[in-house]
């Protein structure tokens, strides 16, 4: 089976320190959900920048479906930042004609329909949106493309209990069969159970990476108790 | 693996070899995004530009209409001064709202947090760099063309409401132009304007390296301070003489070139710098 995603001898240096230190990283394109997990700072978030493109490695190689990141790749992933990433200015109609043009797997019937059950009007200004609608609507958008990778960085942190239900709700009725989904989170216990797939980062090393199922029997612990256990001193 | 096939984007064309580049990426596709980037930063940029030429545009007839009065008076009546006044300020506003609102953009779209999404679009640097500045140019070439015909309206109703008095259509304007002046005025025209709109972006790429908090001071102080003291070395050192050779006759064309490659130089380290700065060192807030 070929990988979906192929880190070798990957490392990226933010001046003096160094957030990934010679990662070497294969997942398999299976489908399924993938957990990247890991405490704050060891290196999730980069790595993501480092898939989608927004960073360049300092060391090594990275690419997604065989292919070096670059115009290609970014057509076939949808990416989640952690980060409010719409437009402030524009009206949620206005924002769903973008994602319409620029991206030409974006369904936007699926996208209607998801922002209507929500009951956002679609002539509303995204800044006057509550911050936890504004997240919403984001992952709407992004699981709203037919892309061969999700790649969804902290969906459920900062949100509260109700809309982390919404969203993870979202993430597997809306998630197609065929692709992959790449999720990064320290909130574990709330999504293990959806997780074929994990990748624990520490220091900018990946430590464990493998078959959820695996490793749940392999260790006899669940995967939250694993990462409290790896990471209890950090 | 070949994406071109897994692909559904990419997978509806079938387009012979010669279609695809050494990447194997589709032309036809390529093209396709960057008339979309293009399209989007025109709609973005141009409404607002199009209210400040009607603002002009409204002021040039109410100084035509208010000429009469001055004529009839034979000085300036509080009222035509006032119109005077914010023609002028309406002639700057003009000229720079295209840049400011350009500017703006450019980091907005590029460096706060709109960022992720304009960088995970299936379009690469060069396409996202070329969108913005060719729309800014479009903005700033409209706003020229439209400034300088309503100052020609204005200069025009002058004239034929004070005829030769104003000594303006005495002026010997047409004195000294070679076929050779015509190309030179021709390059600077072009070159300026975009030496401008990549050294506003170069500028914003490199406001980036501050704080926030101090990056409106970087802007607006230590970019414009260089360019007044860029411009002040140049009037000490042609009151020291040091161009008399410029105004000899071959000298003048010595001096057009020289500006002309230092233009070039602007543009080409602009466009590196930005290009190096959103591809290699990005850093997204």
């Amino acid at each position: 089976m070929s990988n979906i995603i192929e880190c070798r001898n990957l490392s990226k240096d933010y001046e003096d320190v160094r957030a990934l230190n010679g990662v070497n990283l294969c997942i398999p394109d299976a489908g399924g959900i993938v957990g990247l997990l890991g405490p704050n700072g060891s290196g999730k978030t980069t790595l993501i920048k480092l898939l989608t493109g927004l960073l360049q490695p300092t060391e090594g190689n990275v690419e997604i479906a065989g292919k070096k990141i670059g115009v290609e790749t970014k057509a076939i992933v949808s990416y989640l930042s952690d980060t409010h990433a719409l437009t402030d200015t524009y009206t949620v109609a206005k924002q769903l004609d973008f994602f319409e043009e620029f991206f030409d797997d974006f369904d936007s019937e699926k996208a209607k329909k998801m922002i209507s059950e929500l009951g956002i009007k679609f002539k509303s200004k995204i800044k006057t949106l509550s911050k936890g609608t504004k997240e919403k609507l984001s992952l709407i958008f992004t699981l709203s493309r037919n892309a061969r990778l999700f790649i969804l960085d902290e969906p459920i942190a900062g949100v509260d209990p109700a809309a982390r239900d919404y969203v993870l709700r979202t993430i597997l009725t809306q998630k197609n069969a065929n692709a992959t989904m790449l999720i990064s989170t320290h909130l574990i216990s709330e999504i293990e159970q959806y997780f074929d797939y994990v990748v624990f980062l520490k220091e900018g090393n990946v430590i464990l990476e493998g078959k959820a199922n695996e490793i749940k029997e392999r260790e006899g612990k669940s995967i939250d108790e694993l990462f409290r256990e790896v990471f209890r001193w950090i | 693996m070949d994406l071109n096939k897994n692909n559904s984007v990419l997978n509806e064309f079938n387009l012979p070899p010669e279609d695809y580049d050494s990447t194997g990426q589709v032309r036809v596709l390529r093209k396709r995004m960057l008339k979309k980037l293009l399209k989007h930063e025109l709609k973005s940029l141009l409404p607002t530009t199009w209210i400040m030429l009607a603002v002009l545009a409204s002021l040039t007839v109410l100084m035509v209409v208010s000429m009469d009065s001055y004529m009839a008076e034979a000085q300036l009546t509080p009222f035509l001064t006032v119109c005077l006044v914010l023609y002028i300020y309406a002639l700057v506003a003009v000229m720079v709202t295209p840049l400011i609102i350009a500017s703006t953009r450019y980091n907005k779209n590029f460096f706060k947090g709109e960022g992720y999404l304009t960088f995970s679009m299936p379009a690469s640097v060069e396409e996202h760099l070329f969108a913005k500045h060719v729309s800014a140019l479009v903005a700033f070439f409209l706003s020229s063309i439209v400034a300088l015909v309503c100052v020609a309206v204005v200069i025009g109703a002058v004239v034929y409401a004070g005829g030769t008095d104003t000594g303006i259509i005495e002026e010997p304007v047409f004195e000294g132009i070679t076929p050779l002046t015509v190309i030179e005025a021709l390059i600077r025209m072009i070159l300026i304007p975009i030496s401008i709109v990549c050294g506003v972006g170069a500028i914003e790429c490199w406001a980036q390296k501050f704080k926030k908090t101090r990056q409106i001071v970087f802007r607006v102080v230590i970019a414009y301070c260089l360019i007044i003291a860029f411009e002040t070395l140049l009037i000490l050192l042609e009151e020291k003489g040091v161009f008399a050779f410029f105004y000899t006759p071959v000298g003048s064309h010595v001096a057009v070139w020289l500006e002309i490659f230092m233009l070039i130089g602007v543009i080409v380290f602009s466009l590196w710098y930005e290009i190096r700065r959103l591809k290699k060192k990005l850093d997204l807030k």
